[in-house]
């Protein structure tokens, strides 16, 4: 029987295996699921947007100059004038209390607004999103909207955003859509169909034909009957 | 064939043209610029370093569905927590090695092939002197041993037979060529662990193959 020494059978065999590559499809795939992990934490990390803090900041600043409490004319220095300085203390007060009902309102006005931004961050969504009403938009979902959620989530939302954006496709993946992987790197068009908290219901695909053949729904999108 | 088999065998070397401009920086530069947001730097290392956490699943394996499993799982864990990486603490490649170590292990665990994930840690020496036999323990230089010439499928599936403490130190060292010091970081056993680990592999491995002495 033809003998070689166990050493060269291992460095055959270390030969062999360095020549191994990963199957291609399995690498696309990989990838395509590393790339979604990544954009979900770096979402999940992202911090609030500088618009609305250099806009809480201008508030602050502005009720501050209002009520005398601004970060300059302040009067910590003044230590001398504490005892008796009542009327100072009830202005304080009184400022407190109208900033915190002040930001209450703002941040309940911003927060149909900012919400759905910050999720459309990640997805390079173009700031010409519009606001609509779902409940008159059964036709769209029913030309092309890939739902995302099940149809009793989609039927009790009542107000939603149309998102345009371009995507890659591998971003398909984190929307729980099968794509094609090897075309992992190409981008495609679509508009997000998103709630009022920012969630993606729906997702309609909006280019040319080769590419969206290589995107299948997971089902069938509902009828206007079972949205309603 | 098995599964193993079918794994491609073409620009295993490269994998994949790294990106220009990336290609200087050191492991921690690129785990930074990851951890700041730059998907590029991670695309870079996927294609650097996905081939070698592949191939040393493979090996641990021999199971080339495992194999992709556990290269995608790394990698997304790795983009999930890039700072886990600490650059003072060795290189990146051990570090994606070490996550597919355990994905590994976790695999073998939920098959029920063992019990805890002690098999392959010092916990696991029971395991070594149990399987090891006296002729294998006898030979001085058993890498010098004639075996029966054997295909590549041959040879992985018989080194798959081996006891896992003994499979990895072989992996890591013999096809892998990773240093010696770093093998034995990567499955956290001392050094001289390490070195009786593979002088009993290659015992055993001889043994499997049918060895006989060289001057036979």
């Amino acid at each position: 029987m033809n003998r070689i020494k166990l050493d060269e059978a291992l460095h055959a065999a270390r030969e062999d295996l360095a020549s191994t590559a990963v199957p291609e499809q399995d690498a696309a795939v990989a990838k395509a699921h590393m790339l979604a992990a990544f954009n979900r934490a770096q979402l999940a990390a992202a911090p609030a947007k500088p618009l609305a803090q250099e806009q809480r900041s201008r508030f602050f600043n502005f009720a501050g100059s209002l009520a005398g409490i601004g970060s300059t004319s302040g009067n910590d220095e003044g230590g001398d004038d504490r005892n008796g300085n009542a009327n100072l203390f009830s202005a304080r007060m009184l400022a407190m209390f109208t900033l915190g009902a002040t930001i209450l309102l703002i941040v309940w006005l911003l927060m149909p607004i900012n919400m759905p931004a910050s999720n459309s961050d990640l997805l390079g969504v173009s700031s010409s999103s519009t606001k609509t009403n779902l409940s008159n938009n059964l036709a769209n979902l029913a030309s092309g909207f890939m739902p995302l959620v099940d149809n009793e989530a989609l039927a009790q939302a009542q107000h939603g955003w149309i998102v345009p954006t371009e995507m890659p496709l591998a971003e398909l993946a984190a929307l729980g859509l099968p794509f094609d992987a090897s075309r992992a790197g190409d981008t495609v068009r679509a508009e997000l169909l998103m709630n009022e908290n920012g969630e993606v219901l729906a997702v309609r695909l909006l280019q040319d034909a080769d590419v969206a053949s290589s995107v299948s729904p997971p089902t069938a999108p509902p009828s206007p009957a079972q949205i309603s | 064939m098995s599964s193993a088999s079918q794994a491609h065998k073409e620009n295993a070397q490269t994998d994949q043209p790294l990106t220009a401009p990336l290609g200087p920086l050191g492991d921690g530069e690129l785990a930074a610029r990851i951890v700041a947001g730059d998907a590029a730097a991670l695309e870079h290392i996927y294609a650097r370093e996905s081939g070698r956490v592949y191939r040393y699943a493979l090996a641990m394996s021999h199971n080339a569905t495992l194999a992709a499993d556990v290269m995608q799982e790394v990698f997304v864990q790795f983009a999930t927590k890039p700072q886990g990486f600490d650059a003072s603490r060795g290189p990146l490649q051990a570090y994606l090695v070490g996550i597919a170590r355990h994905q590994v292990l976790a695999a073998w665990v939920h098959e029920g092939r063992h019990s805890s994930l002690d098999v392959m840690n010092e916990d696991g020496e029971q395991e070594i002197k149990t399987s090891l036999t006296e002729e294998a323990a006898e030979w001085a230089e058993p890498g010098q041993q004639l075996v029966a010439r054997q295909t590549h499928e041959e040879l992985m599936r018989a080194i798959a037979q081996l006891p896992a403490p003994f499979r990895e130190a072989l992996v890591l060292v013999e096809l892998q060529e990773r240093p010696y010091a770093e093998a034995a970081a990567i499955a956290g056993i001392e050094l001289n662990t390490l070195r009786t680990r593979l002088h009993r592999a290659k015992a055993k491995l001889a043994k499997l193959l049918g060895a006989q002495a060289v001057n036979e």
